[in-house]
């Protein structure tokens, strides 16, 4: 393994040192590594592999129209970054927990990132560990993490993916489905992706796959195309806006000045908040009665539901309830 | 761990080059670390280093680098690489998640920062529309004045909103640890406003301001979880047939017995009755409160707040 290694790393600072493009030739002769008495053909396909893994490592190889070689110094090696001790406590913060989390899928770029921003930084933080844990997802975080990394090549190579899926009433079957994008949520994982044999845009929970397989014929040739404009984003919902289509209803909330400073963070980028005084009213799409008055119970004081009217009478039955048995 | 591969270790060793751009005397320990690799490892990986170099490979050439009791010696400049290698597309990604994770989008100053100069052109607000990590949202400079804080272990001044308040309190902290679970950051820490170790939830601290005073490393009692139940007093929940008792929502809770009827019984650790009695309320009548008496009287008192607001 070493020899390859050699031959990487060599074939890296060649490229690095040399004033003026070069030519196969040259990096044939003058590269350590590459084997003599290769025959033309191999030496292709292995220099090929060669400048890929090293644009994977972070290098910028360009190619003129002479077929010569040149590494874009600019576009390889980083300028320096200045980080406030706060800001380089903070990275750390987040990489000590994150690279110890399983269900954060991508670890190993991370360190590596991590890494090489330590080098190219005047200052490399303090010499404390920052104690620091994560657990993104708290259901099987070993599996999600796998899955979601699968998961997520394939939707970055545009490849189609198959699993089994296990919907919440507990019937299962086979999906195929065109990976459009990832998201966290809540401590899950989800996958929003075109299932072929609905034709629709569905999202899955990552927990509830198995057996996740993804196309591998013609691995560098795109299965789909994602469609323009496509936000992941807009996939992440409040609990209370899953549900059945039919189901759906408007629902109107006052936020107190009380609960102002929270609005953000509570409407989630859903619906219309629109400000009133000190406070703001708010107009959201919802698909479940339970979950909406429980969201508003989980979320008060200053969060005020005020319609629609079953959803209000829905509460005040449910409060009275609630009073009865405990009283 | 997985198998390494040839490429694993370039990559490891290219990550690393930056650092051995001048001369320098760095622990192995310290390399191996940045790099997720015993020392061991990383020792046969510069020894394979130190045999590369450019044509024609005259000692001036080879990059300059030995491992002795420990300390990794770079005795003259590197040749050919002028700074630290920018990242890849993967590296950038990740990168990218992992600051989003903890409360950094992509448009926040740090990102477009460490991104600017570390990686070439990476679009990061593209990533945010296929793959989205965020966390609660939280004020990121929040997050740096306790990790900062953590770091120095320096007392942070706070001002905190707890679950179920009108208005905020100010505390004293000594922060131990940040915590992502269940979807938000929490940060662990002995609050000097009470005297006890107390969680709070970073999206509900409204300001943060370190006090320039040091306190002594957190105390071996300091809880390294966000949510533990441990040597908290327990409380018996009746769940009605068609409420599932679920672990995630109700932390360190087991099931005692299921009956006949359908209904559950269980019991769930709670450290003060406000969160409890509120997750109770918001089941409107599928959980009830069994025992204790406080944990009841705190569901009725929660339920009367409630009807002052109708």
């Amino acid at each position: 393994m070493s020899d390859a290694v050699e031959r990487l790393v060599n074939l890296a600072l060649f490229l690095s040192d040399a004033t003026v493009p070069v030519t196969r030739d040259r990096v044939r002769a003058e590269v350590q590594g590459y084997p003599a008495g290769q025959d033309e053909d191999a030496f292709l396909r292995m220099f090929e592999r060669d400048k890929d893994q090293l644009r994977a490592a972070g290098f910028t190889i360009l190619t003129d129209e002479d077929s010569r070689y040149s590494v874009d110094r600019d576009a390889t090696f980083a300028s320096t970054v200045d980080l406030t001790p706060q800001e380089i406590a903070a990275l750390r913060a987040a990489g000590t927990a994150l690279l110890a989390d399983p269900s954060f899928p991508f670890g190993p770029d991370l360190r590596l990132a991590l890494a090489k921003i330590a080098a190219g930084s005047d200052n490399d933080g303090p010499a404390t560990a920052i104690a620091a844990a994560s657990r993104l997802a708290d259901e099987d975080p070993e599996r999600q993490g796998v899955a979601v990394a699968d998961l997520t090549a394939a939707a970055t190579a545009s490849k189609r993916v198959t699993f089994g899926y296990t919907n919440s009433y507990g019937s299962s079957a086979p999906h195929d489905v065109e990976p459009y994008g990832l998201f966290l949520h809540d401590g899950r994982w989800y996958l929003v992706g075109r299932d072929l044999a609905r034709d629709e845009v569905r999202t899955y929970t990552v927990s509830r796959m198995d057996a996740i397989a993804v196309n591998t014929a013609k691995p560098a040739t795109p299965d789909f195309e994602r469609p323009t404009g496509f936000d992941v984003g807009s996939f992440v919902r409040l609990p209370f806006q899953y549900g059945p289509p039919a189901e759906e209803f408007e629902a109107d909330f006052t936020i107190d000045p009380s609960a102002a400073w929270r609005a953000k963070r509570l409407t989630a980028g859903q619906g219309e908040l629109v400000a009133d005084g000190d406070g703001f009213r708010w107009r959201v799409s919802a698909r479940s009665v339970p979950r909406l008055v429980r969201f508003v119970v989980e979320n008060e004081p200053g969060v005020r539901l005020i319609g629609p009217p079953h959803a209000c009478t829905a509460l005040r039955d449910g409060l009275e309830t609630v009073a009865n048995l405990h009283g | 761990m997985a198998k390494q591969t040839s490429t694993d270790t370039a990559r490891r060793l290219i990550a690393l080059l930056g650092h051995f751009q001048n001369e320098a005397q760095i622990p192995l320990a310290t390399l191996a670390e940045k790099v997720g690799v015993s020392p061991a490892q990383l020792a046969d990986d510069l020894a394979t280093l130190s045999v590369c170099g450019v044509a024609p490979y005259f000692p001036d050439m080879m990059v300059d680098v030995f491992v002795e009791d420990g300390i990794v010696e770079v005795t003259s400049p590197l040749p050919a690489i002028k700074g630290a290698v920018r990242l890849s597309s993967a590296e950038a990604e990740a990168l990218s998640a992992a600051l989003a994770a903890a409360g950094f989008s992509a448009d926040d100053p740090l990102t477009s920062k460490l991104l600017a100069a570390s990686s070439a052109g990476f679009d990061a607000e593209g990533l945010a529309h296929t793959l989205r990590t965020e966390t609660a949202a939280h004020d990121s400079g929040v997050f740096e004045t306790i990790a900062g804080a953590i770091a120095a272990s320096e007392a942070v001044a706070i001002t905190y909103q707890r679950d179920g308040a009108t208005a905020p309190s100010t505390r004293i902290i000594e922060p131990h640890r940040l915590i992502a679970e269940r979807g938000a950051w929490y940060v662990t820490a002995y609050c000097r406003s009470v005297g006890e170790n107390r969680t709070f939830r970073v999206d509900r601290i409204r300001s943060a301001e370190a006090t320039g005073e040091h306190f002594e490393a957190a105390s071996p009692e300091a809880p390294a979880a966000a949510f533990t139940g441990e040597g908290l007093p327990l409380a018996r929940l009746r769940f009605a047939a068609g409420e599932a008792f679920i672990e995630r929502e109700w932390s360190g809770g087991r099931v005692l017995e299921s009956a006949e009827d359908g209904s559950t019984l269980a019991e769930v650790p709670f450290g003060g009755t406000g969160w409890i009695a509120r997750a109770v309320t918001a089941r409107l009548g599928a959980v009830e409160v069994l025992e204790p008496s406080e944990v009841r009287e705190a569901v009725r008192a929660l339920v009367r707040a409630f009807g002052r607001g109708f």
